[in-house]
Protein backbone atom coordinates (compact mmCIF):
# COMPACT_ATOMS: atom_id res chain seq x y z
CA UNK A 1 0.00 0.00 0.00
CA UNK A 2 1.46 3.60 -0.85
CA UNK A 3 2.62 5.80 1.84
CA UNK A 4 -0.67 7.57 2.70
CA UNK A 5 1.98 10.98 3.69
CA UNK A 6 3.35 11.23 0.32
CA UNK A 7 0.82 13.34 -1.53
CA UNK A 8 1.14 15.68 1.25
CA UNK A 9 4.85 15.50 1.68
CA UNK A 10 4.99 15.94 -2.24
CA UNK A 11 2.53 18.79 -2.14
CA UNK A 12 4.97 20.53 0.61
CA UNK A 13 7.89 20.18 -2.23
CA UNK A 14 5.92 22.34 -4.73
CA UNK A 15 4.61 24.48 -2.24
CA UNK A 16 1.49 23.30 -1.82
CA UNK A 17 -0.83 22.38 1.02
CA UNK A 18 -3.34 19.18 -0.35
CA UNK A 19 -5.56 17.62 1.32
CA UNK A 20 -7.03 13.99 1.55
CA UNK A 21 -10.80 14.56 1.13
CA UNK A 22 -13.42 11.41 1.10
CA UNK A 23 -15.41 10.78 -1.84
CA UNK A 24 -18.49 9.20 0.57
CA UNK A 25 -18.60 11.68 3.42
CA UNK A 26 -17.05 15.18 1.72
CA UNK A 27 -14.78 15.37 4.76
CA UNK A 28 -11.47 16.48 4.82
CA UNK A 29 -8.88 14.98 7.69
CA UNK A 30 -5.43 15.40 8.70
CA UNK A 31 -2.85 13.28 9.82
CA UNK A 32 -2.90 10.98 6.59
CA UNK A 33 -4.28 7.73 6.61
CA UNK A 34 -5.19 4.89 4.19
CA UNK A 35 -8.88 5.52 4.83
CA UNK A 36 -11.28 8.25 6.36
CA UNK A 37 -11.31 8.46 9.84
CA UNK A 38 -15.00 10.04 10.03
CA UNK A 39 -16.83 7.11 8.16
CA UNK A 40 -13.81 4.24 6.88
CA UNK A 41 -13.93 4.59 3.38
CA UNK A 42 -10.96 4.20 1.36
CA UNK A 43 -12.20 6.11 -1.54
CA UNK A 44 -9.81 9.39 -1.18
CA UNK A 45 -8.98 12.51 -3.19
CA UNK A 46 -6.50 15.00 -2.83
CA UNK A 47 -7.46 18.84 -3.37
CA UNK A 48 -5.72 21.92 -2.53
CA UNK A 49 -6.56 23.56 0.34
CA UNK A 50 -7.48 27.22 0.79
CA UNK A 51 -4.45 28.11 2.94
CA UNK A 52 -6.94 30.17 5.54
CA UNK A 53 -6.93 29.12 8.89
CA UNK A 54 -7.36 29.82 12.31
CA UNK A 55 -5.20 29.43 15.60
CA UNK A 56 -6.42 26.45 17.94
CA UNK A 57 -3.32 26.98 20.10
CA UNK A 58 0.40 27.91 20.62
CA UNK A 59 3.55 27.52 22.42
CA UNK A 60 6.90 29.59 22.79
CA UNK A 61 9.56 27.67 22.52
CA UNK A 62 12.56 28.80 24.70
CA UNK A 63 14.74 25.93 24.88
CA UNK A 64 15.91 23.78 21.96
CA UNK A 65 15.13 20.59 21.58
CA UNK A 66 18.00 19.54 19.30
CA UNK A 67 21.43 21.44 18.56
CA UNK A 68 19.50 21.71 15.02
CA UNK A 69 17.13 24.33 16.83
CA UNK A 70 20.10 26.26 19.32
CA UNK A 71 19.40 29.43 16.48
CA UNK A 72 15.89 29.67 16.57
CA UNK A 73 14.71 29.94 19.64
CA UNK A 74 12.36 31.82 20.33
CA UNK A 75 9.77 30.33 17.45
CA UNK A 76 6.13 29.67 18.02
CA UNK A 77 5.20 25.96 17.58
CA UNK A 78 1.10 26.09 16.88
CA UNK A 79 -1.86 24.14 16.20
CA UNK A 80 -3.91 25.77 13.43
CA UNK A 81 -7.44 24.80 12.25
CA UNK A 82 -7.65 24.54 8.49
CA UNK A 83 -11.19 26.15 6.88
CA UNK A 84 -11.15 22.77 5.71
CA UNK A 85 -11.83 21.22 9.04
CA UNK A 86 -8.52 19.68 9.93
CA UNK A 87 -6.44 20.33 12.48
CA UNK A 88 -2.40 20.43 11.97
CA UNK A 89 0.92 21.47 13.83
CA UNK A 90 2.65 24.43 12.28
CA UNK A 91 4.43 27.46 13.22
CA UNK A 92 2.99 31.17 13.70
CA UNK A 93 5.89 33.74 12.23
CA UNK A 94 5.72 37.24 11.99
CA UNK A 95 3.38 37.64 14.79
CA UNK A 96 4.36 39.33 18.60
CA UNK A 97 3.31 36.78 21.46
CA UNK A 98 0.97 38.92 22.79
CA UNK A 99 -1.01 39.17 19.64
CA UNK A 100 -1.39 35.58 19.61
CA UNK A 101 -5.38 34.80 20.67
CA UNK A 102 -7.13 31.76 19.76
CA UNK A 103 -9.46 31.88 16.66
CA UNK A 104 -7.12 34.41 15.32
CA UNK A 105 -7.17 34.09 11.35
CA UNK A 106 -3.96 32.86 9.35
CA UNK A 107 -2.90 32.41 6.31
CA UNK A 108 -0.79 30.24 4.82
CA UNK A 109 3.08 30.34 4.16
CA UNK A 110 5.87 27.84 3.42
CA UNK A 111 9.16 27.81 5.05
CA UNK A 112 12.19 26.09 5.77
CA UNK A 113 13.00 24.79 8.86
CA UNK A 114 16.33 23.95 10.12
CA UNK A 115 16.35 20.08 9.65
CA UNK A 116 15.81 21.30 5.93
CA UNK A 117 12.45 20.35 5.51
CA UNK A 118 10.18 22.50 3.16
CA UNK A 119 6.67 23.05 5.55
CA UNK A 120 3.51 24.90 5.69
CA UNK A 121 4.02 27.73 8.50
CA UNK A 122 1.08 30.35 8.99
CA UNK A 123 1.15 34.39 9.79
CA UNK A 124 -1.89 36.56 10.96
CA UNK A 125 -4.23 36.99 8.05
CA UNK A 126 -3.94 40.71 8.41
CA UNK A 127 -0.87 42.63 8.68
CA UNK A 128 -0.92 44.56 12.86
CA UNK A 129 -1.23 48.10 11.31
CA UNK B 1 -13.26 -8.47 33.24
CA UNK B 2 -16.54 -8.25 35.27
CA UNK B 3 -15.53 -6.11 38.79
CA UNK B 4 -16.33 -8.63 40.62
CA UNK B 5 -13.17 -10.48 39.10
CA UNK B 6 -10.82 -7.84 39.82
CA UNK B 7 -12.21 -7.80 43.46
CA UNK B 8 -10.62 -11.15 43.42
CA UNK B 9 -7.18 -9.71 43.76
CA UNK B 10 -5.02 -8.01 46.40
CA UNK B 11 -2.02 -5.51 46.11
CA UNK B 12 0.30 -7.34 49.20
CA UNK B 13 3.64 -5.81 48.47
CA UNK B 14 5.30 -2.54 47.52
CA UNK B 15 8.72 -1.05 47.05
CA UNK B 16 10.85 1.85 45.91
CA UNK B 17 14.49 2.30 45.44
CA UNK B 18 16.92 4.59 46.16
CA UNK B 19 15.10 7.73 44.02
CA UNK B 20 16.58 10.77 42.11
CA UNK B 21 20.30 10.90 41.75
CA UNK B 22 21.11 6.91 42.48
CA UNK B 23 24.62 7.13 40.65
CA UNK B 24 26.59 3.94 39.23
CA UNK B 25 23.21 1.80 38.95
CA UNK B 26 21.87 0.06 35.95
CA UNK B 27 17.91 -0.34 35.34
CA UNK B 28 18.15 -4.19 36.42
CA UNK B 29 20.42 -3.44 40.02
CA UNK B 30 17.69 -0.37 40.47
CA UNK B 31 14.67 -2.79 39.70
CA UNK B 32 16.45 -5.52 41.76
CA UNK B 33 16.23 -2.88 44.28
CA UNK B 34 12.28 -1.90 44.39
CA UNK B 35 11.25 -5.84 43.40
CA UNK B 36 13.78 -6.93 46.44
CA UNK B 37 11.91 -4.71 48.70
CA UNK B 38 8.53 -4.80 47.48
CA UNK B 39 8.62 -8.98 47.94
CA UNK B 40 10.07 -8.36 51.38
CA UNK B 41 7.76 -6.05 52.16
CA UNK B 42 5.26 -9.06 51.59
CA UNK B 43 7.11 -11.75 53.01
CA UNK B 44 7.44 -13.39 49.82
CA UNK B 45 10.56 -14.28 47.35
CA UNK B 46 11.43 -14.88 44.37
CA UNK B 47 10.54 -18.19 44.60
CA UNK B 48 6.88 -17.22 44.75
CA UNK B 49 6.67 -15.43 41.91
CA UNK B 50 4.82 -17.05 39.25
CA UNK B 51 3.94 -13.87 37.36
CA UNK B 52 5.86 -11.05 35.98
CA UNK B 53 5.13 -7.72 34.10
CA UNK B 54 7.38 -4.87 33.70
CA UNK B 55 7.77 -2.29 30.77
CA UNK B 56 10.44 -0.96 28.30
CA UNK B 57 12.96 1.28 29.41
CA UNK B 58 15.17 4.52 27.55
CA UNK B 59 18.64 3.84 29.05
CA UNK B 60 19.65 0.19 27.76
CA UNK B 61 18.71 -1.56 24.40
CA UNK B 62 16.63 -4.26 25.57
CA UNK B 63 14.54 -6.29 22.54
CA UNK B 64 12.61 -7.89 25.01
CA UNK B 65 12.48 -6.42 28.64
CA UNK B 66 10.30 -8.94 30.57
CA UNK B 67 12.86 -11.72 29.37
CA UNK B 68 16.03 -9.48 30.50
CA UNK B 69 14.18 -8.89 33.97
CA UNK B 70 13.17 -12.47 34.52
CA UNK B 71 16.50 -13.65 33.67
CA UNK B 72 18.23 -11.51 35.94
CA UNK B 73 16.05 -12.43 39.31
CA UNK B 74 15.98 -16.53 38.08
CA UNK B 75 12.35 -16.23 37.48
CA UNK B 76 10.45 -18.97 35.46
CA UNK B 77 6.97 -17.08 35.19
CA UNK B 78 3.85 -19.17 33.47
CA UNK B 79 2.75 -15.15 33.29
CA UNK B 80 4.93 -13.28 31.31
CA UNK B 81 4.43 -10.29 29.77
CA UNK B 82 6.01 -6.32 28.79
CA UNK B 83 3.64 -3.81 28.70
CA UNK B 84 4.07 -0.21 27.54
CA UNK B 85 1.50 2.18 27.70
CA UNK B 86 3.91 4.82 28.65
CA UNK B 87 3.06 7.13 31.69
CA UNK B 88 -0.09 4.89 31.78
CA UNK B 89 2.09 1.92 32.80
CA UNK B 90 2.38 1.74 36.78
CA UNK B 91 -1.84 1.77 36.90
CA UNK B 92 -2.21 -0.41 33.64
CA UNK B 93 0.20 -3.25 35.15
CA UNK B 94 -1.53 -3.60 38.39
CA UNK B 95 -5.26 -3.96 36.78
CA UNK B 96 -3.22 -7.02 34.26
CA UNK B 97 -1.67 -8.21 37.32
CA UNK B 98 -5.27 -8.16 39.09
CA UNK B 99 -6.59 -9.70 35.74
CA UNK B 100 -4.03 -12.57 35.22
CA UNK B 101 -4.61 -13.90 39.54
CA UNK B 102 -8.13 -13.58 38.84
CA UNK B 103 -8.79 -15.35 36.06
CA UNK B 104 -5.59 -18.57 37.47
CA UNK B 105 -2.77 -16.75 34.62
CA UNK B 106 -0.67 -16.40 38.21
CA UNK B 107 -1.31 -16.58 41.86
CA UNK B 108 1.96 -13.88 42.31
CA UNK B 109 2.71 -11.12 39.87
CA UNK B 110 5.53 -9.20 40.43
CA UNK B 111 5.18 -5.57 38.41
CA UNK B 112 8.38 -3.94 37.79
CA UNK B 113 9.43 -1.00 36.41
CA UNK B 114 12.44 1.19 36.26
CA UNK B 115 15.52 2.98 34.61
CA UNK B 116 18.66 5.55 35.69
CA UNK B 117 17.57 8.11 33.80
CA UNK B 118 18.84 10.68 35.42
CA UNK B 119 22.81 9.35 36.05
CA UNK B 120 22.77 7.31 32.58
CA UNK B 121 23.86 10.49 30.05
CA UNK B 122 22.21 13.00 32.55
CA UNK B 123 19.47 15.30 32.58
CA UNK B 124 20.07 17.46 28.74
CA UNK B 125 20.35 13.80 27.33
CA UNK B 126 17.26 12.07 28.33
CA UNK B 127 15.57 15.65 27.66
CA UNK B 128 16.92 14.92 23.68
CA UNK B 129 16.19 10.97 23.94
CA UNK B 130 12.20 11.84 24.75
CA UNK B 131 12.30 15.06 21.91
CA UNK B 132 13.02 12.62 19.44
CA UNK B 133 11.14 9.41 20.55
CA UNK B 134 8.21 9.71 18.53
CA UNK B 135 5.66 11.47 20.42
CA UNK B 136 5.70 14.30 17.80
CA UNK B 137 5.10 12.95 14.63
CA UNK B 138 8.12 12.54 12.52
CA UNK B 139 7.29 13.90 9.45
CA UNK B 140 4.17 16.37 10.53
CA UNK B 141 5.63 17.48 13.87
CA UNK B 142 9.08 16.81 15.04
CA UNK B 143 10.27 19.63 12.23
CA UNK B 144 8.99 22.58 13.48
CA UNK B 145 10.83 21.55 17.03
CA UNK B 146 8.94 20.97 19.74
CA UNK B 147 9.99 19.68 22.98
CA UNK B 148 7.73 16.77 25.01
CA UNK B 149 7.04 19.84 27.09
CA UNK B 150 5.74 21.79 24.30
CA UNK B 151 2.71 19.11 23.13
CA UNK B 152 1.37 19.51 26.78
CA UNK B 153 2.09 23.80 26.80
CA UNK B 154 -0.64 23.35 23.67
CA UNK B 155 -2.96 21.90 26.10
CA UNK B 156 -2.06 24.40 28.76
CA UNK B 157 -2.35 27.34 26.28
CA UNK B 158 -5.55 26.03 25.20
CA UNK B 159 -6.95 25.53 29.03
CA UNK B 160 -5.85 28.97 29.78
CA UNK B 161 -7.58 30.85 26.77
CA UNK B 162 -10.59 28.76 26.87
CA UNK B 163 -11.36 28.88 30.85
CA UNK B 164 -9.31 31.76 32.08
CA UNK B 165 -6.97 29.46 33.94
CA UNK B 166 -3.72 31.01 35.12
CA UNK B 167 -0.01 30.89 34.97
CA UNK B 168 -0.46 31.32 38.98
CA UNK B 169 -3.33 28.47 39.71
CA UNK B 170 -0.59 26.34 37.32
CA UNK B 171 1.87 27.00 39.75
CA UNK B 172 -0.12 26.34 42.26
CA UNK B 173 0.10 22.36 41.42
CA UNK B 174 4.07 22.68 41.73
CA UNK B 175 3.81 23.59 44.90
CA UNK B 176 1.08 21.31 46.13
CA UNK B 177 3.68 18.39 44.76
CA UNK B 178 6.35 19.83 46.54
CA UNK B 179 4.64 20.58 50.28
CA UNK B 180 4.31 16.60 49.75
CA UNK B 181 7.31 15.47 48.56
CA UNK B 182 9.17 17.84 51.21
CA UNK B 183 7.22 15.08 53.93
CA UNK B 184 8.83 12.00 51.59
CA UNK B 185 11.90 11.29 52.47
CA UNK B 186 12.85 9.61 49.46
CA UNK B 187 11.43 12.35 47.17
CA UNK B 188 14.37 13.51 44.97
CA UNK B 189 13.74 17.61 45.38
CA UNK B 190 12.58 18.54 48.94
CA UNK B 191 12.74 22.21 50.09
CA UNK B 192 9.79 24.33 49.81
CA UNK B 193 8.93 26.38 46.61
CA UNK B 194 6.34 29.55 46.20
CA UNK B 195 4.17 30.53 43.44
CA UNK B 196 6.63 32.90 42.93
CA UNK B 197 9.76 30.58 42.71
CA UNK B 198 7.44 28.40 39.78
CA UNK B 199 6.83 31.66 37.58
CA UNK B 200 10.25 33.23 38.19
CA UNK B 201 12.13 29.61 37.05
CA UNK B 202 12.80 29.33 32.88
CA UNK B 203 10.20 29.54 30.77
CA UNK B 204 11.02 26.42 28.82
CA UNK B 205 8.26 26.60 26.19
CA UNK B 206 5.33 28.99 27.31
CA UNK B 207 3.07 28.82 29.63
CA UNK B 208 5.31 26.06 30.68
CA UNK B 209 8.27 27.20 33.38
CA UNK B 210 10.82 24.63 34.09
CA UNK B 211 8.94 24.30 37.58
CA UNK B 212 5.82 23.29 35.73
CA UNK B 213 8.01 20.00 34.56
CA UNK B 214 8.14 16.80 35.73
CA UNK B 215 11.79 15.95 37.07
CA UNK B 216 14.09 13.02 35.42
CA UNK B 217 14.85 10.57 37.69
CA UNK B 218 16.68 7.38 38.57
CA UNK B 219 14.54 5.16 40.24
CA UNK B 220 12.60 2.03 40.05
CA UNK B 221 9.08 0.82 41.68
CA UNK B 222 7.35 -2.77 42.37
CA UNK B 223 4.26 -3.57 43.31
CA UNK B 224 3.21 -7.74 44.02
CA UNK B 225 -0.66 -8.39 43.53
CA UNK B 226 -2.09 -12.00 44.26
CA UNK B 227 -4.80 -13.17 45.14
CA UNK B 228 -7.38 -12.00 48.11
CA UNK B 229 -7.03 -15.41 50.07
CA UNK B 230 -3.33 -16.25 49.21
CA UNK B 231 -3.24 -12.42 50.62
CA UNK B 232 -4.97 -13.40 54.17
CA UNK B 233 -1.56 -15.42 54.92
CA UNK B 234 0.36 -12.46 54.36
CA UNK B 235 2.57 -10.19 56.26
CA UNK B 236 0.78 -6.63 55.18
CA UNK B 237 -2.94 -5.94 55.64
CA UNK B 238 -3.92 -6.14 51.96
CA UNK B 239 -4.73 -3.41 49.35
CA UNK B 240 -8.00 -4.24 46.86
CA UNK B 241 -8.09 -3.31 43.32
CA UNK B 242 -12.23 -2.37 43.68
CA UNK B 243 -11.99 -0.77 39.68
CA UNK B 244 -9.87 -0.08 36.46
CA UNK B 245 -10.46 1.28 33.51
CA UNK B 246 -8.76 2.76 30.60
CA UNK B 247 -9.87 5.02 28.14
CA UNK B 248 -7.80 6.46 24.51
CA UNK B 249 -8.22 9.31 22.64
CA UNK B 250 -5.01 9.68 20.50
CA UNK B 251 -1.64 9.09 19.48
CA UNK B 252 -0.78 12.54 18.03
CA UNK B 253 -1.64 16.14 19.84
CA UNK B 254 -1.80 17.86 16.40
CA UNK B 255 -4.54 15.72 15.16
CA UNK B 256 -6.64 16.06 18.74
CA UNK B 257 -8.72 19.08 18.76
CA UNK B 258 -10.83 18.29 22.13
CA UNK B 259 -7.48 19.44 23.58
CA UNK B 260 -8.59 20.03 27.22
CA UNK B 261 -11.02 17.36 27.02
CA UNK B 262 -9.51 13.94 27.18
CA UNK B 263 -10.14 10.36 27.93
CA UNK B 264 -9.21 10.28 31.60
CA UNK B 265 -13.49 10.39 31.60
CA UNK B 266 -13.56 6.93 29.75
CA UNK B 267 -11.24 4.86 32.63
CA UNK B 268 -12.43 7.27 35.64
CA UNK B 269 -15.96 6.51 34.68
CA UNK B 270 -15.65 2.94 34.37
CA UNK B 271 -13.04 2.61 37.74
CA UNK B 272 -15.47 4.29 39.11
CA UNK B 273 -18.63 2.42 38.30
CA UNK B 274 -17.02 -1.42 39.16
CA UNK B 275 -16.11 0.31 42.07
CA UNK B 276 -19.72 1.36 43.22
CA UNK B 277 -18.09 5.27 44.06
CA UNK B 278 -17.87 8.16 43.11
CA UNK B 279 -15.13 10.81 42.94
CA UNK B 280 -16.75 12.70 46.71
CA UNK B 281 -16.29 9.21 48.39
CA UNK B 282 -12.82 9.66 47.55
CA UNK B 283 -10.09 10.26 50.39
CA UNK B 284 -7.48 10.93 48.23
CA UNK B 285 -6.35 11.07 44.45
CA UNK B 286 -3.15 10.00 43.43
CA UNK B 287 -3.31 12.09 39.92
CA UNK B 288 -0.13 11.59 36.70
CA UNK B 289 1.76 15.02 36.95
CA UNK B 290 4.21 14.92 34.22
CA UNK B 291 3.33 18.63 33.78
CA UNK B 292 0.84 20.92 36.41
CA UNK B 293 -1.57 20.87 33.48
CA UNK B 294 -1.97 17.47 33.53
CA UNK B 295 -3.29 17.11 37.40
CA UNK B 296 -6.18 20.57 36.29
CA UNK B 297 -7.39 18.96 33.46
CA UNK B 298 -7.27 14.88 35.27
CA UNK B 299 -9.43 16.70 37.82
CA UNK B 300 -12.08 17.84 35.88
CA UNK B 301 -11.97 14.62 33.61
CA UNK B 302 -12.16 12.60 36.21
CA UNK B 303 -14.90 14.54 37.70
CA UNK B 304 -13.40 15.75 40.87
CA UNK B 305 -14.50 19.49 39.71
CA UNK B 306 -16.25 20.61 36.38
CA UNK B 307 -14.39 21.26 32.90
CA UNK B 308 -12.68 24.74 33.03
CA UNK B 309 -12.97 25.02 37.27
CA UNK B 310 -9.71 22.83 37.96
CA UNK B 311 -7.45 26.35 37.69
CA UNK B 312 -9.86 27.46 40.63
CA UNK B 313 -9.93 24.15 42.29
CA UNK B 314 -6.27 23.87 42.74
CA UNK B 315 -6.12 27.43 44.34
CA UNK B 316 -5.67 27.81 48.16
CA UNK B 317 -3.10 25.03 48.43
CA UNK B 318 -6.38 22.96 47.98
CA UNK B 319 -4.38 19.43 46.53
CA UNK B 320 -1.45 20.25 49.15
CA UNK B 321 -0.54 19.34 52.61
CA UNK B 322 -3.93 19.97 54.78
CA UNK B 323 -6.13 20.67 51.63
CA UNK B 324 -9.58 19.41 50.85
CA UNK B 325 -8.61 16.33 48.68
CA UNK B 326 -4.81 15.32 48.99
CA UNK B 327 -3.38 14.82 45.37
CA UNK B 328 -0.28 13.13 44.38
CA UNK B 329 0.67 13.01 48.12
CA UNK B 330 4.42 11.31 47.99
CA UNK B 331 5.43 14.47 45.61
CA UNK B 332 4.68 12.74 42.42
CA UNK B 333 6.64 13.09 39.25
CA UNK B 334 6.94 17.09 39.53
CA UNK B 335 8.77 16.52 42.69
CA UNK B 336 9.27 12.99 44.13
CA UNK B 337 11.06 11.86 40.66
CA UNK B 338 9.89 10.22 37.56
CA UNK B 339 12.41 7.37 36.23
CA UNK B 340 10.87 6.80 32.63
CA UNK B 341 7.52 4.37 32.32
CA UNK B 342 8.10 3.34 36.22
CA UNK B 343 6.98 6.83 37.45
CA UNK B 344 3.41 5.79 37.05
CA UNK B 345 3.70 3.33 39.25
CA UNK B 346 4.99 5.56 42.31
CA UNK B 347 1.36 6.85 42.58
CA UNK B 348 -0.18 3.42 42.98
CA UNK B 349 2.39 2.37 45.79
CA UNK B 350 1.68 5.26 47.52
CA UNK B 351 -2.10 4.89 47.67
CA UNK B 352 -1.12 1.49 49.02
CA UNK B 353 1.50 3.06 51.70
CA UNK B 354 -1.42 5.48 52.75
CA UNK B 355 -4.40 3.01 52.69
CA UNK B 356 -2.28 0.90 55.39
CA UNK B 357 -1.85 4.36 57.44
CA UNK B 358 1.87 4.17 56.41
CA UNK B 359 2.76 7.43 55.31
CA UNK B 360 4.70 8.70 58.13
CA UNK B 361 4.61 12.75 58.30
CA UNK B 362 2.11 13.12 55.17
CA UNK B 363 -0.52 10.40 56.71
CA UNK B 364 -4.04 11.67 55.42
CA UNK B 365 -6.50 10.47 58.02
CA UNK B 366 -8.73 7.66 57.91
CA UNK B 367 -8.10 7.52 54.21
CA UNK B 368 -9.84 4.11 53.31
CA UNK B 369 -10.52 4.83 48.92
CA UNK B 370 -7.50 6.00 46.78
CA UNK B 371 -8.07 6.79 43.33
CA UNK B 372 -5.00 6.64 40.97
CA UNK B 373 -4.65 7.93 37.21
CA UNK B 374 -2.19 7.14 34.87
CA UNK B 375 -1.70 9.19 31.45
CA UNK B 376 0.38 8.16 28.54
CA UNK B 377 1.79 10.08 25.29
CA UNK B 378 0.41 13.41 24.79
CA UNK B 379 -2.55 13.37 27.33
CA UNK B 380 -3.78 10.27 25.13
CA UNK B 381 -4.08 7.48 26.86
CA UNK B 382 -5.13 7.15 30.41
CA UNK B 383 -5.80 4.40 33.41
CA UNK B 384 -7.30 4.30 36.53
CA UNK B 385 -8.02 2.39 39.65
CA UNK B 386 -9.79 2.87 42.22
CA UNK B 387 -8.17 0.99 45.72
CA UNK B 388 -9.35 0.22 48.66
CA UNK B 389 -8.52 -1.39 52.21
CA UNK B 390 -9.07 -4.67 53.04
Amino acid sequence: MADPLAPLLDGYAEERLRLPFCEDCGRAHLYPRTRCPHCGSARLSWREASGRATLASWSVVHRAPSPNFAGEVPYTVALVKLAEGPQMMARVVDAKEAALRLGLPLALRFATLPGGERRPVFAPEEPAP
Amino acid sequence: MSAAAIRGAAIVGIGESRLGRVPGMTALELQREAAEAALADAGLSFADVDGLLTTPVRTESWAMPCGMVAQEFGLRPRYIATLDVAGASGCSMVMHAAMAVATGQASVVLCVAGQPGLSHRGRDSMVKTLAGAGWAHPDLEAPYGPLVPTLYALVAQRHMQEYGTTAEQLAEVAVAMRGWAAMNPNAQKREPISVADVLASPMVTSPLHVLDCALVSDGAVAVVVTGKDHARDLKQRSVLPLGAGSGFSHGYIGEYEALTSTAAADAGREAFRQAGVTPADIDMAQLYDCFTITVIVELEDLGFCAKGEGGAFVQGGRIGPGGALPVTTHGGLLSAGHPGLAGGMFHVVEAVRQLRSDAGARQVADAELAFVHGNGGIIGLHCSLVLGRS
